[in-house]
């Protein structure tokens, strides 16, 4: 009798919604250039609660990041909170913070975490970032959510648009009380692939913003993260001791798979690649598949003959970028040549990638 | 007294490298003489125009820097203050994910830090 596969993943993020209140031109997520987003049909707080317990089968799971969209639209994420933590689950609300309303804080579970995206100290530049008037109600709704007992780290998104003001936007986020920060390098879609020229900082201005970064973290000691990995050839990690850098997981325990709104599960929430379908199947029978291996172990030719110390870590930076943006897990993050100005207009050309619902992993049943 | 650098741990002394071992002291001065207070010794010391008074005049009083040598037997080799390498205080936590903020890292910050850069935000 075979014995069930377990695997080391310790982290799940859920997408509850696909919708938003906000209009970000960086955002990631991959319905928002296929036309999808409000028409999704979603998950019910049961199912959801029933796919986690999926996975904790095949998983010793012990924390469950809920995203979207902006999971707050739905007005039963407190209770999903409360359920995830019923299961001995620490429940992440990645959030833009602008509907922190005190009567839903209260429903939260006592010392909530959440992930709070602020792009600059600066509201007009915010708001401009966000495509909506946001940043006062941002700024009401983290004083209140620290006086009901909750926490938070402050998540940048750092664009051509904000890089310059990175000091400022970890100061405003630490005065308010973020515990820790993350400083996430935008990471392209395919819808904003086309406006990378708008938005990917060069690498002058990615270092300048790591600098200061890394001055606050050795002065203040302020803990910052550099979440979405930064190739060690735009941004060498070791100037930089004071921030701590992060890489993909691609697969490993680290890897945090991803349960879309509809139950698909995918590799993370940077890909639109479908690996099989959760309500149907074992998680372990998704992850285990052979083409779902295949697409964490793919490194850019570009970057085989790489003799940085951290090669083996970076292998290319985010492969779920270079799939979304090039068709191909097998090509160099996209961020690397945008951000260096070497891109060119030949790799706009070719077959583009099929849209978001059609793009299944190989051999992942239809 | 010497005013050679100190390079990892290791003093060196007219192109030698001595091996040292690095403690804290004081200089005093009694009836004339200047003393070294280290390790609960008083050790005296020499002047010379290697170690002129002018200098040592200067450090009564105060805490040093002393470097012990234990080659060929144990003595005082340099006294005074001089520049140690730095090494940044940066706490090893574990892997970092992309995207999702990791328990190790919320370690929580000095107050102090966090109130000052408030009334730094609230000022602007």
């Amino acid at each position: 009798m075979g014995q069930r596969t377990r695997y080391p993943f310790r982290n799940l993020v859920v997408e509850v919604t696909e919708r938003c209140n906000n209009a970000c031109r960086h955002c990631c997520n991959y319905w928002r250039g296929d036309g999808g987003g409000s028409s999704t049909p979603e998950l019910s707080r049961a199912e959801i609660c029933a796919l986690v317990a999926k996975v904790q089968q095949d998983a010793p799971l012990v924390q469950v990041a809920l995203s979207g969209g902006e999971p707050l639209l739905r007005p039963d994420l407190p209770e999903i909170a409360c359920d995830l933590a019923s299961r001995g689950l620490a429940a992440l609300v990645i959030t833009n913070g602008a509907l922190l309303s005190k009567a839903r804080l209260q429903r939260f579970p006592a010392a909530s975490f959440f992930e709070i995206t602020l792009f600059s100290a600066d509201g007009a530049l915010h708001n401009q970032m966000t495509g909506r008037m946001v940043f006062d109600r941002l700024l009401e709704n983290i004083v209140r959510l620290r006086r009901q007992g909750h926490k938070f780290v402050l998540a940048c998104v750092i664009t051509k648009l904000n890089a310059h003001d990175v000091a400022g936007t970890i100061k405003l986020g630490v005065a308010l009380g973020a515990e820790a920060v993350m400083l996430n390098r935008v990471n392209l879609s395919r819808r904003a692939f086309r406006l990378a020229e708008q938005l990917v900082p060069t690498v002058a201005q990615l270092n300048a913003s790591l600098r200061a970064a890394e001055e606050l973290a050795g002065t203040y000691g302020i803990p910052v993260a550099v979440s979405v990995p930064i190739p060690p050839c735009l941004a060498d990690p070791r100037e930089f001791p004071h921030l701590h850098f992060g890489w993909c997981p691609r697969g490993d325990r680290n890897a945090y798979y991803t349960i879309g709104c509809s139950g698909l599960l995918r590799p993370c929430n940077h890909s639109s690649v479908i690996l099989g379908d959760l309500r149907a199947e074992g998680f372990a029978d998704i992850v285990g598949r052979r083409h779902v291996k295949e697409f964490w172990k793919s490194v850019a030719p570009e970057c085989q003959q790489c003799t940085h110390p951290l090669k083996e870590q970076c292998r290319g930076g985010c492969p779920a970028a270079a799939d979304e943006c090039y068709g191909s897990p097998r090509r160099m993050d996209p961020f690397v040549q945008l951000s260096r100005g070497t891109w060119c207009t030949v790799n706009r050309s070719g077959h583009p990638p099929a849209p978001a619902s059609q793009r299944r992993c190989e051999g992942t049943p239809p | 007294m010497t005013d050679e650098g100190q390079v990892a741990g290791v003093i060196i002394i007219d192109g030698k490298p001595v091996n040292a071992e690095t403690v804290t002291g004081k200089v005093l001065k009694l009836r004339g003489k200047y003393f070294l207070q280290v390790r609960g010794k008083k050790l005296a010391i020499p002047l010379s125009p290697v170690t002129p008074e002018t200098q040592v005049a200067k450090l009564v009083r105060k805490t040093v820097d002393v470097a012990l040598s234990k080659q060929p037997k144990p003595s005082v080799v340099a006294i005074g203050t001089w520049p140690t390498p730095e090494r940044p205080h940066v706490r090893r936590i574990g892997p970092i994910i992309c995207y999702i903020p990791v328990p190790d890292l919320r370690r929580g910050l000095d107050s102090k830090v966090q109130e000052m850069l408030l009334h730094e935000m609230a000022a602007r």
